[in-house]
């Protein structure tokens, strides 16, 4: 057990007994990978702030039920992947993802365009990009790339098999490409 | 580490990813947040405490209740002096000791069957109320 899941617990355990002060340390712990995450699904700040607040209320409701088998953040991203995802649908925002006709394309990785540019316009083609996807595959690919999360865990997180989370990632991943070089090339 | 089919050795998307910076929530949040955490745990409280009560209140007359009605429907006559001034639902109940013989190896086990139950429901209040405890600062 790592040192970061072990605080993890230790807090957790306090939570769990009754020490509701204990879940800051949770909350100040996770909230800004969370609402990094949700950021890149949605466009809205404040969106994305009622989306991450939604996510700890499951996790201080829910957390009686984590059992300290698992990692206690691939828990966290499973509620939070879950969360994101109901809530967009009650929310009802809308998304306009391509439609899916990568599996025609050839394998296309970003062109060497992308290190001539600076941060800030990497990052701005990016978020445009990344909204152009769907949000689980959106959510999927931060999970992968920012958070750093394995395939085993990304499989727990979104209770998908691995090998689909592989195809998926895949799939993302040049779907991502694509639009970057897209809007790079114009 | 993270691999997946046909990952390329110079991912610049995973590069990328990584000069993405953390973006911090707004000031309030975390306060309105835990603010919200607090008002679920004590929502929480007030309905563990009710249902606890609705437990207790549900024994009680499950206790009382059983006994009544079994004896009601054994047929049992109100005749007793000792049943006026009592509620006429408990009346069955005072009939029916009027024509038992008790034996006292009977109440002995009865009784000594409920103080067991005060006791494992005291305990367990206990035992509860020590895990509610919260731990000290490391």
């Amino acid at each position: 057990m790592d040192m970061k899941n072990f605080s993890d617990l230790f807090y957790i355990r306090r939570v769990k007994a009754g020490d509701v002060q204990a879940f800051s340390y949770i909350v100040s712990h996770y909230q800004r990978m969370i609402l990094t995450t949700v950021l890149k699904i949605v466009d809205n700040r404040e969106d994305a702030e009622d989306i991450t607040q939604e996510v700890f209320i499951k996790v201080f409701k829910s957390l009686s039920q984590f059992k300290e088998e698992s990692e206690f953040s691939t828990w966290l991203y499973r509620i939070a992947y879950n969360t994101t995802l109901s809530e967009l649908r009650r929310k009802k925002i809308i998304f306009h993802s391509l439609e899916d006709h990568s599996y025609h394309l050839q394998d296309e990785e970003l062109c060497d365009e992308i290190d001539t540019l600076g941060k800030e316009e990497k990052m701005q083609y990016l978020d445009e990009a990344m909204k152009r996807l769907s949000p689980d595959e959106a959510f999927l690919i931060t999970l992968f790339y920012l958070n750093d999360q394995s395939i085993d865990e990304i499989s727990r997180i979104t209770s998908l098999t691995v090998a689909n989370v592989k195809v998926k990632l895949h799939r993302t991943r040049k779907k991502l490409a694509i639009e970057m070089n897209k809007l790079m090339a114009q | 580490m993270n691999t997946i089919n046909k990952q390329p050795a110079n991912d610049r998307l995973r590069d990328l990813f990584r000069e993405i910076p953390l973006e911090s929530p707004s000031e309030d949040f975390t306060k309105k947040l835990i603010s919200r955490i607090e008002k679920e745990a004590a929502r929480e409280k007030k309905q563990k405490e009710w249902l606890s009560m609705a437990w207790i209140f549900s024994g009680v007359i499950g206790i009382l209740g059983i006994p009544a009605t079994i004896f009601y429907f054994m047929g049992f006559n109100v005749t007793s002096e000792i049943s006026q001034g009592f509620p006429k639902f408990l009346l069955p109940l005072f009939s029916a000791f009027k024509g038992l013989r008790i034996d006292s190896s009977v109440v002995m086990l009865g009784g000594t069957i409920l103080a067991l139950l005060i006791l494992d429901t005291l305990l367990r209040k206990m035992i509860n109320k020590r895990k509610e405890k919260p731990v000290e600062h490391v």
